[in-house]
């Protein structure tokens, strides 16, 4: 029977690595993520991907009917579940179990002004992003701290955030 | 005579180390209970004379015993388990009052326990019977247990999706609550309990909770949105039905803001006024208020609800490090003394100094202090009203 | 209720925005926004918890799996596509301007994903590029759709965080 740590199976999981390591059009089928969006009036929207869909809305305070969580939070949540699987995936990796991982992300956008258009000038986005772990897992204090500082410069929504990707963007009007 | 102005306390002592140890050791299955019990009379030993060299006339056990002041009600009642706010934040219907309350004590959801309604309910040991009598056993001055009210229990236990399959309305749940802390109440009598004290802190949640929009987890179906009067109708109902007709015993009821942490802007706020009408039809004798935190508003409350009731006068807030002079205490005293004769006045901290085990809101040092600040007081204005 | 465009009430959006214009403590509120996840236990799957909300997130089996959910990356890219839909529909909505039909499709390209699965120390496993296509359908100047369009992309909270350097600060506590 194959080993599980972390409700992961330790050989299919180094297969799957392996096979990726060795084949470039399944890094390169991994590396390209796509989504599409659907309005359902008001601030609502559906996102679709692969065999998944989520709704994404507004608050009741900012004119929506809140009926999901907001753009930005999704933003935020997004940045901690990729932390947390980076985490996961690399602790399992290394063979230490981890017993209970829990992130509260709190984010500050730099002017939300902007986004309203009453000023001009200005960041609507991000200006910073405080992300606060908590891990139970018998392992060392210091190893958990270096694991997770590796998890969270590997991981790609963290690397996005912090580098700033290339937005192309265009329109077709019916 | 009994002495005017008994000094007593709310209930908790601030844990020693070696028992929190024991006590998560306990959680883990490393020890057994009686090990645990072992361990745990020591620390009462300690909390006992703690509280007889500072004067108090009313003693507890310091809760040593309990993980707080609550949820240790799981190990005694069949059908209640402890539930992390990880394992039933999908069944709770105000996510978001949880996820304040996580942020404000800077803690995961996987770290906060409270006992949830998972079966039917079945008392499978007396509550707090052990408390009482080793307690007795190793102190000649008379005592004090508190217990958790009929309603702090049912609002905290009972979660829709998990506990209305046993119980479909949380009416229903808190009957079978009310019977067996009457039973236990009558067991506490009869094994020399002075006073039995029910603790009933959600009360003001249901008053302040929704416009704060702090609401602890002691408040797991948060149900807060309906009518606060109805609400409160239902708790002063089942509370009465729990102690109506039972003598031979103080009861008194305990409402406070919250004693979660240190953090004052952590806590509810509001005065007694709107829970006069409700507190003056309980069938209790004694009301054990907070006054010392600002938080609780004036004693002039009582202006427009006389009472022939007891006060249990909360003199010294226990979340602070700074020891209360006597002189204040006294002064305070005084101005209760426009509603309250003094055979009527009892005093008191606020609250517990270790309401929950693993973030007591003193040391044992400054919780001493402060019970012999109340000591001295009270000698003086024995004196002075006798 | 008065006029409705878009599905929204243009009085009460209109008068949001006046909130803006002079209420502090409003502006200080919708400036910060809060997330909790946590790791169902077991594998790749974790509970996202937003005010009432909550949703999973997961990884797809080519990555090992249980693809219960979008993934993280995934989840970057709706949020995207849901900031630019929202602003469109705001900044159409104060113009006056009723939209029929709305989607935005996005395809987002990962430097090197190999960083992420520990495999490669070259590049970062980041996006490198995303693309955002616009469709809509709607009664009036083209030029304005265009104009609401690039307004939107200007001014998208999600769009700036993605295009510009945020400063993400963590900070880990042992829970015993």
């Amino acid at each position: 029977m194959s080993q599980k740590i972390n409700g992961v199976d330790l050989n299919g999981l180094n297969q799957i690595l392996n096979e990726i390591s060795k084949e470039k059009d399944k890094a390169k089928e991994l590396s390209l993520w796509r989504v599409r969006l659907r309005w359902l009036g008001g601030f609502k929207t559906r996102a679709y991907m692969r065999r998944h869909s989520i709704d994404i809305d507004e608050p009741a305070d900012l004119a929506g009917i809140d009926t999901a969580q907001n753009a930005v939070e999704t933003l935020l949540a997004s940045l901690g579940a990729c932390i947390a699987t980076t985490f996961i995936l690399f602790a399992t990796s290394k063979g230490i179990k981890i017993e209970n991982l829990e992130l509260a992300i709190e984010g500050q956008l730099d002017n939300v002004l902007v986004f309203l258009g009453l000023e001009k000038e200005g960041n609507p986005g991000f200006k910073s992003i405080e992300i606060l772990a908590y891990i139970r897992t018998e392992a060392e204090q210091k190893v958990i701290e270096d694991l997770f500082i590796e998890a969270m410069k590997s991981s790609p929504v963290f690397n996005t955030l912090t580098r700033g990707a290339q937005i192309n963007h265009k329109i077709k009007i019916f | 005579m009994d002495k005017i102005f008994p000094v007593t306390v709310v209930g908790s002592w601030p844990r020693p180390k070696w028992l929190l140890d024991a006590l998560r050791r306990k959680r883990e299955g490393k020890i057994s209970d009686e090990e645990f019990q072992a361990i745990a009379d020591e620390a009462v030993l300690i909390a006992i004379k703690y509280q007889e060299d500072a004067g108090v006339d009313i003693i507890s056990d310091g809760e040593q015993r309990r993980d707080n002041f609550y949820s240790f009600v799981a190990d005694k009642i069949e059908g209640v388990e402890l539930k992390t706010v990880a394992e039933f934040i999908d069944f709770a219907e105000d996510k978001a009052a949880f996820e304040e309350l996580l942020r404000k004590l800077d803690v995961p959801a996987f770290s906060i326990r409270t006992p949830i309604v998972t079966n039917f309910i079945k008392k499978k040991t007396p509550i707090a019977l052990n408390e009482a009598k080793f307690l007795k056993e190793h102190t000649n001055k008379k005592i004090k247990v508190a217990l958790p009210g009929p309603y702090l229990l049912t609002r905290s236990s009972w979660i829709k999706g998990i506990s209305d399959k046993y119980y479909k309305r949380k009416e229903d749940l808190a009957e079978e609550f009310s019977k067996i802390l009457r039973e236990e109440i009558k067991l506490l009598r009869d094994n020399g309990v002075d006073f039995v004290q029910l603790d009933e802190p959600v009360l003001m949640e249901v008053l302040y909770g929704p416009e704060l929009s702090v609401q602890t987890f002691m408040c797991a179906a948060l149900t807060a949105k309906e009518n606060p009067r109805d609400e409160l109708r239902f708790a002063l109902d089942i509370l009465n039905k729990t102690v109506e007709g039972i003598s031979g015993v103080r009861l008194g009821v305990h409402i406070c803001r919250g004693n979660w942490s240190k953090s004052e802007d952590a806590q509810l706020k509001g005065d007694y006024y709107p829970l006069l009408p409700f507190l003056l039809d309980m069938k209790v004798n004694q009301y054990v208020l907070e006054f010392a935190t600002k938080r609780a508003g004036s004693i002039d409350v009582f202006k427009d609800y006389p009472t022939e009731k007891e006060i249990g006068l909360g003199v010294v807030n226990p979340k602070t490090d700074e020891v209360e002079k006597p002189e204040d205490i006294i002064n305070f005293v005084e101005k209760a003394l426009n509603y309250f004769k003094p055979e009527r006045i009892f005093l008191n901290p606020d609250c517990g100094f270790g309401t929950f085990a693993e973030s007591p809101v003193n040391t044992p040092k400054v919780s001493f202090l402060k019970l012999k600040s109340i000591s001295k007081a009270a000698s003086i204005l024995r004196e002075k009203y006798h | 209720m008065g006029k409705v465009i878009n599905g929204l009430d243009v009085e009460s959006l209109k008068s949001l925005i006046e909130e803006a214009k002079k209420n502090q403590e409003f502006v200080q509120k919708i400036n910060k926004w809060y997330a909790r996840v946590r790791w169902a236990g077991s594998g790749f799957t974790f509970n996202s918890y937003v005010r009432n909300h909550s949703f999973t997130i997961s990884e797809p089996s080519e990555l090992g799996g249980p693809d219960k959910g979008p993934n993280a990356v995934e989840y970057v890219i709706s949020a995207l596509g849901a900031c630019y839909s929202t602003g469109f529909i705001l900044n159409a909505t104060k113009r006056g301007i009723s939209i029929k039909n709305l989607e935005v499709a996005i395809e987002g390209e990962i430097d090197n994903i190999l960083v992420f699965l520990g495999l490669s120390n070259e590049g970062h496993p980041g996006y490198r590029k995303i693309i955002a296509k616009a469709y809509v359908e709607a009664d009036c100047d083209e030029k304005l759709v265009k104009e609401i369009w690039e307004e939107t992309v200007r001014t998208s909270p999600v769009g700036n965080t993605l295009a510009r350097n945020v400063e993400i600060v963590p900070q880990i506590s042992l829970i015993k």
